[in-house]
């Protein structure tokens, strides 16, 4: 709840939602979303967004044709 | 080819089960790289007879998702993009102060569902066309992140960078998304200009 722990979840923002900090700084941070409203929603929005990222942009399929040419290739690069 | 006849049958079928595999990821990527599928297609191709010439240099048991993502990358960035017009190149550090959390906060005490009226009303294409609009070291830090999943370490290894530019560059990244991403909003008239 205090300024100095909000200023360190928003300095670790991406790391957290990334998981990419340590255990013992996921722990402490998560401690201080209990408590922090604020950070909590902000948390929640960048999480919500990375997600909509990768839901918007994910699952491209390489077309059929591609796949017969890349075989090909692979089959003449092998002869 | 010489160095072609020590690979046993076995390792062509490896590589033909395990590689090809992954044949949607990487197209998806160069799409996102190139932001045009014949070229995209040329360098899934291109990066499919380099993998299978360097081959002999993968270590079974590590990230094969991540070592093809290299050579793709790689690939991108020594010749496809010589070749290619960039987007006119705003500066990154506009985009630095743009506060998503912020925006939305604001209008929450306007209106209780900012987010959803944000946030749902966005497509494929508008992510798509924002993402293709990112300057390319942005463009692709945040794909590889966010859209592959690759860790910073990975990353940093893919592009030959420090952990440190990785995070730079996904924290811009995401900022000047962000904010494309609001004034397309804004443009809808869902949200008032930044």
């Amino acid at each position: 709840m205090n300024k100095p722990d909000c200023d360190e979840l928003i300095a670790k923002l991406y790391q957290f939602i990334d998981g990419e900090l340590s255990r013992d700084e996921t722990v402490a941070l998560k401690r201080h979303l209990e408590g922090c409203g604020p950070c909590l929603e902000r948390i929640q929005v960048e999480e919500r967004f990375k997600l909509l990222i990768k839901t918007k942009c994910r699952g491209e399929q390489a077309p059929e044709l591609l796949v017969e040419k890349v075989k090909a290739a692979l089959q003449a690069e092998m002869e | 080819m010489s160095a072609r006849s020590q690979i046993s049958r076995d390792d062509i079928r490896r590589f033909e089960e395990d590689a090809l595999e992954l044949m949607g990821p990487l197209y998806g990527a160069a799409l996102r790289y190139t932001r045009n599928p014949s070229d995209a297609e040329d360098l899934v191709q291109e990066t499919y007879l380099r993998a299978y010439r360097a081959w002999d240099q993968f270590e079974p048991g590590t990230n094969l998702k991540a070592w093809l993502f290299r050579i793709l990358t790689n690939l991108f960035i020594s010749s496809y993009r010589k070749k290619q017009r960039e987007p006119v190149v705003v500066s990154a550090d506009e985009h630095e102060e743009f506060d998503l959390y912020s925006r939305l906060a604001d209008r929450r005490a306007l209106d209780g569902s900012a987010e959803s009226i944000v946030l749902d009303q966005i497509v494929d294409d508008d992510v798509k066309s924002a993402l293709a609009d990112l300057p390319e070291n942005f463009r692709i830090a945040v794909l590889l992140a966010d859209v592959e999943g690759f860790s910073y370490k990975e990353i940093a290894e893919i592009l030959a960078i420090p952990i440190g530019t990785v995070m730079s560059r996904l924290f811009r990244g995401r900022k000047a998304l962000q904010k494309a991403l609001w004034n397309l909003a804004a443009e809808r008239g869902l949200v008032e200009a930044p």
